[in-house]
């Protein structure tokens, strides 16, 4: 156990010193810092791997699943993408971002509620669709944070642009097209993944026969993101909307998804914050 | 040994001077076989470009070497050196050594960072060695600098921020669009940046390039420049949204495009972003035009801007370079202090294997009876003591070679071990290969002035 807590310790000080490497990459770019970054990060993420199979091999009752697990699956999700990203595409910025985010939920998770629980039990018959549930939800979630980062990158670079102010970190950003279409592509994926876990998660409800927690607010908070998204979806495509007004539409979803996850405590049985 | 470097450049002399101090390509391997011949002068490179002309020599004493160059300048050139004298700069040793690395990495050019004088550098390298005119220094040396150059370029952004405005159009195009396949372009007008910057975009993908231009035929002999259509302003206005870049630089008094006629272009554009780029002064594009969302407005003074922010950022590169030129500055002067030892390296290696080849044969006759592998085995052993016992003086002759008494310790090494003699050997055998390939060179020369002769006479001859 004491040796589990250190081993987390020295994984959150990896991972803030990668992030520094990245940081000190960006602001005077250097191949050897950026090289630096990237392996630690790799280092994190091999270790954050490990981790996440040996639980899965020894924590064999999958009825109570931990926070601390769920947010560090979740973390690590955000670490895979963006190591992938970043294999394929360019975007430094990106990376360092949303390994922020990851880092941050990571060091909160070490540090301030390990113990909470995701209580399963309950919910016997339908366990197997809740997991499914969670599974399509941590994706969602990851993807569309990953579109909210972009559509902020695409609003930095249009208010630099629009406003004709040149700077060197331009140069070290994908074109404001490329953006857009990373954010529309986000959207893509995500609201999908989105809408099969919530109708995942109805179906488990109806299958419990508590088809009265449909009404709780949690459900329909989910529903009004899922809606925020589709509309983002139908600006860019049909209605035609320029790429400064649907990335904030996108910013403003994603808040929405955050509202969300917030208003856990105001429900009836998704309540483990 | 000394090197130096004698030359005119862009900062010390107009054109009108420099264009008197050109080498045709086909004269340079003449002019190198000339200068190698030149008093005082072993080795030698000539960089010739556009902005600069430069004689790089190694010379066995610096006391009037920049004379033989100013005279073989003279020579060459058919000037008096009254001439061309004040524009000449000369750099010994550290300094010249300093002066072509800055020169090879871009820092010494018009457009700091410009990677053009490496590929020049280099040429003038090769063509130096194909004719012979370079030795052990400058092969070190001049490798050496376009190493650093490449590993320069590759390892900060010295060349990549655009330091042009047309080029500075270009990457603003690129932080928008990203790449121009399947992008338009549309010309206004008939100035040469605006032409400049199409250009560069065509030559970068743009596929279509729409050109307009008050004067319909002048728009056609643009169009054909870019295999692009010619249109009169009123096709313009009315094909305004099949633009991506749009380029204007009129003469007009008045605005050519105002802020409705875009509103309506972007209106027909669904969502895709327009980029404007007024050259013209005074402004041919209505200001109000940057408050349409999607549109991007650019003008001179912002293109400008950009040009100089990039010229920071490659001066603030160039600082960088200057710190990997010290640093290899210093591995040079170490490695040029080796080169004195070498000779007494070699000699104590080939007396050792001659002693070691004398023991070897003694042994052979005191013990007939061993076999082909016991004479494998003690020779293989016998080398390994020679070497072992060696290992250790050479190492420390050459950390000495790096040492304020370094002169006194080679002559205690040579000493020690009794090198006097095959030193002198070693020196006496290398005069005379040298003597041999020139008196061959000689002979080769004469040779082909014969053959060439014959020739002519041949023709001449019916």
């Amino acid at each position: 156990m004491v040796f589990n807590h250190y081993l987390y310790v020295m994984l959150i000080y990896v991972y803030a010193l990668s992030l520094l490497f990245y940081f000190s990459d960006l602001a005077e770019p250097s191949r050897r810092a950026k090289r630096m970054g990237a392996g630690l990060l790799t280092f994190v993420w091999v270790m954050q791997t490990g981790f996440l199979i040996y639980r899965l091999t020894t924590h064999r009752d999958m009825s109570t699943i931990t926070l601390f697990e769920y947010l560090f699956l979740f973390s690590w999700l955000l670490i895979t993408i963006s190591l992938m990203m970043n294999r394929f595409f360019r975007v430094e910025f990106l990376v360092f971002f949303v390994n922020i985010i990851g880092f941050v939920l990571l060091a909160v998770n070490l540090f301030s509620r390990p113990s909470a629980e995701i209580g399963l039990q309950s919910w016997g018959q339908a366990i197997g669709l809740l997991y499914i549930h969670i599974t399509l939800i941590t994706c969602a979630y990851a993807i569309l944070t990953i579109g909210a980062i972009f559509s902020g990158m695409y609003l930095f670079l249009h208010g630099k642009l629009k406003g004709r102010k040149w700077s060197a970190s331009m140069r070290r950003m994908p074109s404001l097209e490329s953006i857009e279409r990373y954010v529309y592509r986000t959207a893509l994926i995500g609201a999908p993944l989105l809408i099969l876990s919530l109708a995942v998660a109805v179906a488990s409800i109806i299958v419990e026969g508590k088809s009265a927690l449909l009404l709780d607010w949690k459900v329909f908070s989910s529903f009004v993101g899922l809606g925020f998204y589709l509309v983002y979806l139908v600006r860019r495509n049909v209605l035609r909307h320029g790429g400064a007004s649907t990335a904030k539409w996108n910013l403003a979803s994603f808040a929405v998804l955050l509202f969300n996850l917030f208003l856990n405590s105001a429900s009836q049985f998704h309540n483990w914050t | 040994m000394h090197i130096v470097v004698v030359g005119l450049n862009y900062k010390t002399s107009p054109v009108e001077v420099r264009e008197k101090f050109t080498f045709a390509e086909r004269e340079l391997p003449q002019a190198l076989r000339q200068l190698k011949q030149t008093n005082s002068i072993m080795e030698c490179v000539i960089v010739a470009t556009c902005n600069r002309t430069e004689i790089y020599a190694v010379v066995d004493r610096h006391q009037l070497c920049g004379h033989h160059i100013r005279t073989f300048m003279e020579q060459w050139f058919g000037l008096p050196r009254e001439q061309f004298t004040s524009h000449l700069y000369m750099y010994e040793d550290d300094r010249a050594i300093e002066h072509l690395m800055r020169v090879t990495c871009g820092l010494d050019s018009m457009i700091i960072g410009e990677t053009q004088i490496l590929g020049q550098i280099r040429d003038a390298f090769l063509l130096a060695q194909q004719e012979k005119a370079t030795g052990t220094l400058f092969n070190m040396l001049f490798k050496q600098a376009v190493t650093l150059a490449k590993r320069a370029h590759s390892e900060t952004s010295i060349g990549e921020a655009a330091v042009s405005v047309s080029y500075a159009a270009v990457e603003l195009g690129k932080r928008i669009f990203g790449q121009f396949h399947q992008k338009t372009v549309m010309i206004i007008g008939a100035g040469k940046m605006s032409e400049l910057t199409a250009k560069h975009l065509y030559a970068n993908g743009a596929e279509q390039v729409l050109v307009v231009n008050r004067t319909y035929d002048r728009a056609v002999q643009l169009a054909d420049k870019f295999n692009g259509v010619p249109l009169s302003m009123e096709d313009a206005v009315r094909r305004l949204h099949e633009a991506d870049i749009i380029i204007s630089s009129t003469g007009s008094d008045g605005y050519v495009l105002r802020r409705a006629q875009v509103q309506e272009a972007m209106q027909r554009r669904s969502s895709r972003p327009l980029f404007m780029i007024d050259i013209a002064v005074p402004r041919d594009l209505d200001p109000n035009i940057a408050d349409v969302e999607g549109v991007f407005l650019y003008d001179i003074d912002d293109l400008e801007g950009i040009v100089e922010s990039n010229l920071e950022l490659r001066r603030a590169e160039a600082a960088k370079i200057e710190t990997m030129i010290l640093i290899e500055m210093d591995a040079f002067r170490q490695w040029y202090k080796t080169l004195g030892v070498i000779p007494l390296i070699r000699s104590l290696q080939t007396k050792a294997a001659a002693i070691h080849e004398d023991t070897m044969e003694s042994l052979t006759n005191k013990l007939p009876d061993l076999d082909e592998r016991e004479l494998k085995v003690i020779r293989k052993l016998t080398k390994s003591i020679v070497n072992q016992l060696l290992q250790d003086p050479i190492l420390r002759v050459k950390e000495m070679a790096g040492d304020k008494h370094a002169a006194q310790s080679m002559d205690m090494f040579v000493k020690l071990f009794a090198l006097e003699e095959p030193l002198a050997q070693a020196a006496a055998a290398e005069r005379a290969a040298e003597l041999e390939a020139a008196a061959e060179l000689k002979r080769l020369k004469a040779q082909a002035q014969g053959n060439a002769g014959t020739a002519g006479l041949a023709a001449v001859t019916p």
